[in-house]
C-alpha cells in the first residue's frame, strides 16, 4: 500500500514522473489510476505484468507499424460502462448506444487480427462473432449503425407508406396537405412504437453477450496501459526491474528523477544520476545544504515506489524486494490544514509508520525528521528511531542534519557536495555577490551528487555557513558569527 | 422579386460555388431557421446534386427560434443529407438515422453525433458551440462526403465563442423583431452587411498575423507595424475586461491591429479614447465578429480608421422577415422596398414559414 499523504504525493511528483505513461483508451487511463500496488505475497502477478510490459517493449521496438496500427484502433475505444451496464440490465438501448456497441464489436475483431502485438501482452480478446452478426444483418461491413429494416417487416411497411406519403405531400397544398400530414403523425406513432419494440428486442439479444464484451473492454485496457508502460520505458531507457526475496537489498543504478531532470535540463543544467543499494535496515543519508538530499529521497522512493506499481522505474538497473507499503513524507512546516502542530504531525506520521512496520517489512522515508524540534532532543530521537527501524525487517532510509551514531543494522551514506576548495576559489574570484539565480547555478554546477559510503558514523556536514556567504547574506551577521567563534 | 424556396434560391445564393454558409439572425427571432428550411427546400427541389450537411451553432440554453416555435431548428431532409448533431436530438428526429460517428464534443444535450438520413423527415439540429468543435464537425461531415455543402444554422451573438472564418459564406436574416421601426431595421441591417462584407487585410499583414496566431494560440490581439512585420503580441484570456491593455498598447507607427475576438462597442470606446487607433486598420477574424452600431462605424471613419479582416465573407444576399415580437406582421413588400433602398445586395423577402 502507499502511505503519502497528497502533498507528500506532490512533491514526490508521481504523477507528474507518470505523465509519461499515455493511456489512449479510457479503460487504460482508469487502470492506471487506480495506483494498483503489488505487495509482497503478489510476487508472481506483478512478475507477470512486467514480463508483459518487457516482451511488449522489445516488440513494439521491432514493430513500429504493428504499433502505431494498434494505437491507431485504441484510440477509437470509448468508454462504454454506462451502455455495457445497461445490457446487464436489460435495458433498452437507444440508437447511438447500438452504434457504440457495433464500434467496440468492430474495433475488437480488428485488434484481434493483432496477434503478435497481443501474445506479447499477454492479453486475450474473445471474439464475438454473434454481436457482429446482430449489429450487422446485411453483413455491410460499415462502421455505421441504423434501424435496418432486416430487423422487422413492419418496421419497412411503416417506413414505405410514410415516403410515399411524403411524395404526395410535395405536390399538395391546403386542407389536402394538411390532412396528410394529420396521417404522416399517425405512421410516425405507429413507427416510433416499432423503432421502441426493435430496440428492446435487439437489446434482449445483446444482453446476454455484456460480460464477455466487458471482458474485452477490460482486456482493451489491460493491453493499452502495459503498451503505454513499454513506451515509457523505452523513452527512458528504463529495464525491467529484478524482483528480490525479502530482506534483500535494493539496488538502484544510475536512478533519476525524470520530472526533475527535465526540469534542470529546460533550466540549461545537467542532472547527476546516482547509484546506490539499500540494504534492509536503516540508512543514514548526510550531505551540505543543497547537496541534493531531497532529490535524492524522492527519485529513489519514486524508483521503489513505481517497481511496486509494475512500471520500470527510471534507473539503468533496478532491484528490489517487494514491501507491504512504501511510505515517504517531507515537509511538516506546512501542516496547519490538519490543525496540528508541525511536531505532532510528524510523530503522528512516524507513528503510524512504525504501526503498520510491526506488521510487514515497509520501506520508509523520512526527509530531515523532526528538524523543527530542540535540536538536542531530535538528534536523541533521530537516533533511537534509527536504531528501531534497524532490528526491523523493512528498509528506512533518512536524510538528516544530525549526528546518528554507528550501530548494528545501520549504515551511513553522503553525497558528496562541494570540495571546500572549490568553493572558496569561486568565492575569490568575485567579491559582489552574483543575482541569486547565478549564484544557485553555480553552486549547482560544483555540486558532486554522487553517493558514497561511510564506515561508521558520517560527520555531520559543514558548509552552510559558506554557502550563505556565497548567496550575499548580510556581513553583519557574518561579524557575530566570527565573535561567536 | 426572387421568393425564398423556390429552386431558383439555388442559383441566386450560387450554392454550387460554395463549400459551407452559415445563417446569421440579426437578433433573436429574426427566422434564421425559416430561412434554412427554404434554402434547403429549395436544394431538393431543384436538380441541386451535391449532399447537405447540416448543423446548428450557439443555442446552448437559448430560448430562440419562438418563430419556428421550437427550442431547437427542425429541418425537412432527404434520404443521403448529412448532419451532426446531440444524442438528445437523435431520439427527437423522425427521418432514419444512421449514426456514423460520435464526436467526442459534449453539450448540454449529450455528445455531438454524426449522422446521415436512411430517409427523409425532420431532423432537429442541436449542434456545437465553440469554433473548434464547429470545425472538428465539418471535417468528420467531409470524411464521409468530401464535396458536401455544409450548412449551419449560425448565432450572431458576442456571446458566442463561435469565432471566426468557419464558413466561406453567410446570409443575413433581418427580421422586425430586431428593430423598432423598418427604417431602423434597414439601417442595422446595412451596417451589419458592410461589416460581413469588409475586405481582407493587406496579404503582408495577413501571413505575418497567421503565423504570429498558430505560434501562439493565446494570442489576442496582433499589431503589425509597415511591410507586415509582427511588432507586438498580446495574450490574454479574453478580450472582455482587457479593453484597456489593448488600447494602451497601441505605439505610433503601428499600421493594423488585429483583434482576435468579438470586437465590441466598448473596445471600440476604449481605442478611441487613448486616440492611438487613428489611422490605424483594425481587423478581425471575419466580419461576424464586430459588434458596433452604425453610428460607432461613423466614428471609426472620422478617425480614418480602416476596418478589415483575417477571412472574408461571402454575403450572397440579405433576408428579411416581416413577423414583429408581437406575432404581427409589417407589410412585406414595404419592407423589401426600404431595406433594398440602403443595401446594395439582393433582399429577399421571407415566404411563409413552413411545416
Amino acid at each position: 500500500m502507499i502511505l503519502i499523504n497528497r502533498q507528500d504525493r506532490e512533491r514526490l511528483g508521481l504523477s507528474q514522473a507518470l505523465e509519461a505513461c499515455r493511456c489512449m483508451t479510457p479503460q487504460g487511463k482508469r487502470l492506471k489510476a487506480k495506483y494498483r500496488y503489488f505487495g509482497p505475497d503478489e510476487r508472481p502477478l506483478l512478475e507477470a505484468e512486467l514480463s508483459a510490459v518487457d516482451q511488449l517493449a522489445e516488440y513494439v521496438k521491432h514493430h513500429p507499424l504493428e504499433l502505431r496500427n494498434g494505437q491507431g484502433l485504441l484510440a477509437h475505444f470509448r468508454d462504454l460502462r454506462g451502455t455495457v451496464a445497461g445490457l446487464s440490465k436489460n435495458r433498452t438501448l437507444d440508437l447511438t448506444e447500438l452504434f457504440e456497441i457495433k464500434q467496440a464489436v468492430r474495433l475488437l475483431h480488428k485488434l484481434l487480427k493483432m496477434s503478435g502485438l497481443l501474445a506479447k501482452a499477454d492479453i486475450t480478446i474473445h471474439p464475438l462473432p454473434e454481436l457482429e452478426a446482430l449489429l450487422d444483418p446485411r453483413e455491410l461491413g460499415t462502421s455505421g449503425f441504423y434501424l435496418y429494416d432486416d430487423y422487422s417487416p413492419k418496421l419497412v411497411s411503416f417506413r414505405q407508406s410514410r415516403t410515399e406519403l411524403e411524395k404526395r405531400m410535395e405536390k399538395t397544398q391546403g386542407e389536402e396537405r394538411a390532412e396528410l400530414l394529420v396521417q404522416r403523425s399517425q405512421l410516425l406513432a405507429g413507427e416510433g412504437e416499432e423503432e421502441t419494440a426493435v430496440r428492446a428486442a435487439l437489446s434482449g439479444q445483446l444482453a446476454p453477450f455484456a460480460d464477455r464484451l466487458s471482458d474485452n473492454l477490460q482486456a482493451v485496457g489491460q493491453l493499452d496501459f502495459r503498451l503505454a508502460k513499454a513506451q515509457m520505458a523505452l523513452r527512458w531507457g528504463a529495464s525491467k526491474p529484478d524482483l528480490l526475496e525479502g530482506g534483500e537489498a535494493v539496488i538502484l543504478e544510475q536512478f533519476h528523477h525524470p520530472v526533475i531532470e527535465d526540469h534542470l535540463s529546460a533550466r540549461g543544467t545537467a542532472y547527476e544520476r546516482q547509484t546506490t543499494a539499500l540494504a534492509r535496515g536503516t540508512t543514514v543519508l548526510t550531505g551540505a545544504n543543497m547537496g541534493g538530499k531531497s532529490v535524492t529521497l524522492k527519485a529513489m522512493t519514486l524508483s521503489v515506489l513505481m517497481i511496486h506499481l509494475g512500471y520500470f522505474p527510471p534507473a539503468d538497473y533496478a532491484a528490489s524486494p517487494l514491501f507491504g507499503f512504501v511510505s515517504y513524507s517531507s515537509d511538516y512546516f506546512d501542516t496547519t490544514k490538519r490543525g496540528l502542530s508541525t511536531f505532532a504531525s510528524e510523530v503522528v506520521k512516524i507513528r503510524d509508520d512504525i504501526r503498520q512496520a510491526r506488521q510487514m517489512p515497509g520501506f520508509v522515508v523520512l526527509d530531515e525528521p523532526l528538524r523543527g524540534t530542540n535540536p538536542q532532543e531530535a538528534t536523541a530521537l533521530v537516533g533511537a528511531l534509527c536504531r528501531f527501524y534497524a532490528s526491523l525487517p523493512g528498509v528506512l532510509v533518512l536524510a538528516t542534519h544530525y549526528e546518528v551514531p554507528a550501530g548494528e543494522g545501520i549504515r551511513h551514506l553522503r553525497l558528496r557536495g562541494i570540495q571546500t576548495g572549490d568553493l572558496k576559489e569561486i568565492m575569490e574570484i568575485t567579491k559582489d555577490p552574483p543575482p541569486d539565480e547565478e549564484a544557485v547555478r553555480r553552486i549547482e554546477a560544483l555540486m558532486d551528487y554522487s553517493i558514497e559510503t561511510i564506515d561508521g558514523s558520517a560527520a555531520v556536514p559543514a558548509g552552510a555557513i559558506r554557502v550563505a556567504r556565497w548567496l550575499g547574506l548580510d556581513s553583519g551577521v557574518f561579524e557575530y558569527l566570527e565573535e561567536q567563534e | 422579386m426572387v421568393r425564398t424556396g423556390t429552386p431558383s434560391l439555388v442559383n441566386e445564393l450560387g450554392l454550387d460555388r460554395l463549400a459551407s454558409l452559415a445563417i446569421m439572425g440579426l437578433g433573436k427571432n429574426a427566422g434564421k431557421t425559416t430561412v434554412l428550411n427554404h434554402i434547403v427546400r429549395a436544394c431538393s427541389q431543384s436538380d441541386f446534386s451535391r449532399v447537405l450537411a447540416l448543423t446548428s451553432v450557439g443555442r446552448d440554453g437559448e430560448d430562440e427560434d419562438l418563430v419556428t416555435g421550437g427550442m431547437k431548428p427542425r429541418i425537412f431532409v432527404k434520404e443521403g443529407w448529412l448532419a451532426a448533431t446531440a444524442r438528445g436530438s437523435v431520439g427527437k428526429c423522425d427521418a432514419v438515422l444512421e449514426i456514423l460517428a460520435l464526436t467526442g464534443i459534449h453539450t448540454a444535450t449529450g455528445e455531438i453525433a454524426i449522422a446521415r438520413a436512411r430517409s427523409g423527415g425532420y431532423l432537429e439540429l442541436a449542434g456545437p458551440s465553440i469554433a473548434q468543435d464547429l470545425s472538428l464537425c465539418e471535417k468528420l461531415l467531409r470524411r464521409e462526403e468530401p464535396d458536401c455543402l455544409f450548412l449551419v444554422d449560425g448565432a450572431l451573438d458576442r456571446k458566442s465563442q463561435a469565432g471566426g472564418g468557419l464558413t466561406q459564406a453567410v446570409v443575413l436574416v433581418a427580421g422586425m423583431a430586431n428593430a423598432a421601426s423598418m427604417e431602423g431595421l434597414a439601417e442595422k441591417t446595412a451596417a451589419q452587411a458592410s461589416l460581413l462584407t469588409l475586405p481582407s487585410m493587406a496579404e503582408a499583414d495577413r501571413l505575418a498575423v497567421q503565423v504570429a496566431m498558430d505560434e501562439r494560440p493565446g494570442a489576442r490581439a496582433v499589431i503589425t507595424g509597415e511591410g507586415g512585420t509582427v511588432r507586438r503580441v498580446l495574450e490574454m484570456p479574453s478580450l472582455v475586461g482587457h479593453e484597456k491593455q489593448v488600447a494602451e498598447s497601441l505605439l505610433p507607427d503601428d499600421r493594423v491591429l488585429l483583434l482576435r475576438g468579438a470586437v465590441t462597442e466598448r473596445l471600440v470606446d476604449a481605442l478611441l479614447s487613448t486616440g492611438g487607433i487613428q489611422g490605424m486598420t483594425l481587423a478581425a477574424e471575419d466580419g461576424t465578429r464586430f459588434f458596433i452600431t452604425a453610428r460607432t462605424l461613423a466614428r471609426l471613419e472620422r478617425q480614418k480608421v480602416k476596418l478589415a479582416v483575417l477571412h472574408e465573407l461571402q454575403l450572397p444576399a440579405v433576408f428579411v422577415n416581416p413577423a414583429r415580437r408581437d406575432g404581427s406582421l409589417a407589410d412585406e413588400k414595404e419592407l423589401v422596398k426600404t431595406v433594398r433602398s440602403v443595401v446594395d445586395l439582393p433582399v429577399f423577402e421571407m415566404g411563409p414559414t413552413l411545416d
